[in-house]
């Protein structure tokens, strides 16, 4: 076989150098996947804002992106501060429970971890409780955001306590989602507790929380999950090659010279942070967070330099999909958004399911 | 990389390690072990080998000293150990979605070579192994016995000057055993110092320079294969009534006979 001598150190034969083109070749078309996702994203995102209960069609809705001033001042309210800013955070939703699960998933060597089961959604829905309720908040808020205060704090609350426990009793990932599912059933006890005494109206706003609803969207909403998103994401992509090194064990990780234990805290804090805002803007948003990662996971495979990426691309596909569906599916009426996630992310999740016992 | 067999190059001394107060490894010093050599770890199930390894891959704490030309591995920044040292546990896992260039090239992190010249050394790697033909293939669709030989390809892709390998023919057939063994010893005649867990004493025979016998955390013998695979050695470590017939170009036959009387000492 000729052999072709390509660096000074490092003498590799042509079938080698074409298996590495060949390797070139399937990073291209990881990241023609990824932009692929992004632009189905987009557009859903895009049919999402020309969506809707209202007469408004979708050519005024489309002129009326670029040029405002063509629309009456009824319409311009419901495009400008009811579609845009529920569309733009149903992608903004997605993407944070997507990289949150994601990192959870692959830090906690667990495939079935994300906010959802590691109990941060119950914790949520137990804070928002406490608010609507017993009135009981975080001091300072006015009521318009102690609800979403209370929920931040609690679920952010249940992510540390999950450290703590973790860290005094220097458990292993798998311990640490049990204790999730502890800290998530013991939410949902005190939840149900709190349910079994709210009034008639009280009742039936917490269930629509606890149903997720991105119908409080606003502006201001929009612009705290942005910025959440814009912190923690250049960290998590910084981690992708530690977090690849971790998909294959601590002890290989820490061999690489990996320090398990900081990416490990770190990877939790910034999951913490994305899913406690986003739980607490939307309420309890079930499945992207799993389902995500999964879809991006069979696609690009586990190379978290691209799978992080395309998880939160997948994530923002499948929130905003939800979202066309929730205004959709029954003409006339906004359904919360947690019940479309559920349609949307079950089948898509089974087939992850087949296709991957098949696949084995 | 220095090939001089003058130097002593990694020293211990006084390692011990505990599980739960129990001690794995205790006291355990050995002789210097020099680049350009392959040494093997010897010795019964649960008596140490693992954990010594592990030990000096600083994966489980341990106290007393490990030196590398006379730097502290024990306290040796973790890049710098990652670069010093090349471990390979016993397996892979087969759940992560990676192919078996991408997992060679994730063992490389600490080198921080240009991403061509990292591809190209990964490729080079799998190309001395045997495994290049497997190179875009998942760890999934591989068996045990390739798993193992991409474990190895990770380990020997950081190039550093120590490797430390558990068990890295268990799950292979014959003709793979030959090709990795074939690999380590050329790896370490380039200057490399090999310590390799073995439990096939004639393998260990076979390839290795020095044999280290480890028995209830401490080391019982150490020297050349003809002078630490003994017949007594045997009764004592492992509790079995055997011959040892050392045949021509250095190979090594032992026959067990059946158990020893007494159990091992």
């Amino acid at each position: 076989m000729t052999r072709e001598a390509c660096h000074p150190a490092v003498v590799v034969s042509t079938a080698g150098l074409d298996t590495l083109d060949e390797y070139r070749r399937l990073i291209w078309r990881r990241r023609g996947l990824v932009a692929l996702l992004l632009i189905l994203a987009l557009a859903s995102a895009l049919t999402d804002f020309v969506s809707g209960p209202s007469s408004l069609g979708v050519v005024d809705a489309l002129r009326g992106l670029f040029d405002a001033g063509s629309l009456g001042r009824g319409q311009r309210v419901i495009l400008w501060e009811v579609r845009l800013p529920i569309a733009v955070l149903a992608v903004l939703v997605g993407m944070a429970l997507a990289l949150a699960g994601v990192e959870m998933q692959t830090i906690l060597g667990n495939p079935l971890a994300e906010p959802f089961t590691l109990g941060v959604s119950s914790s949520a829905a137990l804070g928002a409780a406490l608010a609507i309720v017993l009135g009981v908040g975080v001091p300072g808020f006015d009521l318009a955001w102690l609800v979403p205060a209370n929920a931040f704090v609690f679920a952010l609350g249940a992510l540390l306590l999950l450290q703590l426990l973790a860290r005094t009793h220097q458990a292993g990932p798998e311990t640490l989602v049990l204790f999730g599912i502890t800290i998530g059933f013991a939410a949902g006890a005190l939840l149900s507790l709190l349910q079994f005494v709210a009034s008639e109206d009280a009742l039936q706003q917490l269930v629509f929380w606890t149903m997720g609803s991105l119908a409080r969207a606003d502006w201001t909403n929009v612009g705290l999950l942005t910025a959440v998103l814009v912190v923690t994401m250049p960290f998590s992509w910084r981690a992708a090659r530690r977090l690849t090194a971790l998909r294959l064990g601590d002890d290989r990780a820490r061999s690489f010279g990996v320090n398990v234990d900081r990416l490990r805290l770190w990877a939790l804090v910034r999951a913490s942070l994305l899913a406690a805002t986003a739980v607490a803007l939307v309420g309890t948003i079930g499945f992207v967070g799993l389902v995500g990662p999964h879809m991006a996971r069979l696609l690009v495979g586990e190379d978290h330099r691209f799978l992080l990426p395309a998880s939160v691309v997948c994530g923002a596909l499948l929130m905003s999909l939800a979202s066309v569906i929730s205004k959709t599916l029954v003409p006339g009426v906004l359904m919360p958004v947690g019940i479309a996630t559920s349609l949307v992310g079950l089948p898509v999740f089974l087939v992850l399911i087949t296709r991957r016992h098949r696949r084995r | 990389m220095s090939t001089t067999n003058t130097t002593p190059a990694l020293e211990v001394r006084h390692l011990t390690v505990s599980y739960r107060n129990r001690p794995v490894l205790g006291d355990l010093s050995l002789p210097p072990l020099l680049p350009g050599q392959l040494v093997a770890l010897v010795g019964p199930n649960a008596t140490g080998k693992s954990t010594l390894l592990r030990a000096l891959a600083r994966l489980v704490p341990a106290s007393g000293q490990a030196r590398w030309d006379g730097q502290d591995l024990l306290a040796m920044p973790a890049a710098a150990l990652a670069r010093t040292i090349g471990y390979m546990p016993q397996s892979l896992p087969e759940t992560a979605a990676l192919n078996v260039l991408e997992v060679t090239l994730t063992a490389m992190q600490a080198r921080a070579l240009p991403a061509r010249e990292e591809e190209l050394a990964a490729m080079a790697v799998l190309e001395r192994l045997g495994i290049d033909d497997l190179a875009m293939r998942r760890l999934d669709q591989l068996s045990g016995g390739q798993r193992q030989v991409a474990a190895l390809a990770q380990a020997i892709a950081r190039d550093s000057p120590i490797l430390l390998l558990d068990e890295p023919t268990s799950a292979l057939d014959l003709r793979h055993q030959w090709r990795v063994m074939d690999t380590v010893r050329r790896l370490a005649d380039g200057g490399h110092l090999v310590i390799t867990v073995l439990h096939d004493l004639a393998l260990a025979a076979q390839w290795a320079d020095h044999i280290l016998v480890i028995h209830r955390g401490r080391l019982h013998a150490c020297g050349t294969p003809q002078a630490a695979i003994t017949p007594e050695m045997l009764r004592t470590v492992y509790g079995v009534e055997a011959r040892v017939q050392h045949c021509e170009r250095g190979r090594t036959m032992v026959l067990i006979d059946g158990p020893a009387e007494a159990p091992p000492a």
